[in-house]
């Protein structure tokens, strides 16, 4: 891994097209600002975890159970209306 | 069984599923993901379905990855004040120009023979436009929201008391 030392207000480049600044420091908290070309998809790496692990768990189709999510969904929506 | 009735278009491909069988379908229908979806990056290309006997559920189909195929529903089947920001990237991404051809619709994950456990990730929906042929799976910030709501719990219950994962 590479490490680097920065001030608030200076930056470090990835490539030619990605740079994070560091805007402010508090406590222990570090607020950065990320510019990246919209191909590059910049989230805080817990939610992208978090999205990616759910993705698997409901993409592997060849099990899903329309008709029995079908059935009840609509039983719930009829006994709530 | 076809994704569609528009059979007078171009050249007719096929993709046999293990879920579904045979699907045929044209260019036409083909739905391009601007930046694959989560943990799917590779996946561009896909239809969306709808069987008789299965609404509201419709179906994201991979074409390149024929096993891999997502359960969708539009959030206001039972969640009627959900709303889903576009930021101003996505309308360009899209190339969104008529709001009212955009459909905004959440992954549903129904456990194997488990659907009363049936969640949707209303954090990160899938953002259709009809016109471009574009999608994308977004990422919204309204903290409320996260990757698992149990569907059952918020028509029973409403969002408030939700205590999915």
């Amino acid at each position: 891994m590479l490490i680097l030392t920065r001030k608030v207000g200076e930056s470090i480049a990835i490539g030619d097209e990605i740079t994070i600044k560091v805007l402010g420091i508090q406590g222990r908290q570090v607020r950065l600002g990320v510019v990246a070309p919209t191909y590059v998809p910049v989230h805080r790496e817990e939610i992208y975890k978090k999205i990616q692990e759910e993705n698997k768990r409901a993409g592997n189709g060849k099990e899903i159970d329309f008709e029995a999510a079908q059935r009840l969904l609509n039983k719930k929506k009829r006994s709530g209306e | 069984m076809r994704a569609s009735t528009m059979a007078t278009w171009g050249k007719v491909h096929q993709v046999v599923t293990p879920r579904f069988g045979r699907i045929e379908f044209t260019e036409e229908e083909i739905l391009t993901a601007t930046v694959g979806l989560f943990a799917f990056e590779d996946l561009k290309q896909f239809l969306l379905l709808s069987f008789p006997g299965m609404e509201p559920f419709e179906c994201l189909q991979s074409i390149e990855k024929p096993e891999v195929v997502f359960a969708l529903l539009d959030p206001r089947v039972f969640l009627p004040e959900y709303r889903a920001q576009i930021e101003q990237e996505v309308v360009n991404e899209l190339q969104i120009e008529n709001l009212e051809k955009v459909r905004q619709l959440v992954i549903v994950t129904i456990p194997s023979g488990k659907p009363d456990k049936m969640t949707a990730n209303l954090l990160a929906p899938i953002v259709i436009n009809l016109e471009s042929r574009k999608l994308k799976q977004v990422v919204l910030t309204a903290p409320e929201y996260h990757t698992r709501h149990s569907i059952l719990e918020i028509l029973e219950k409403g969002l408030k008391t939700d205590t999915g994962g």
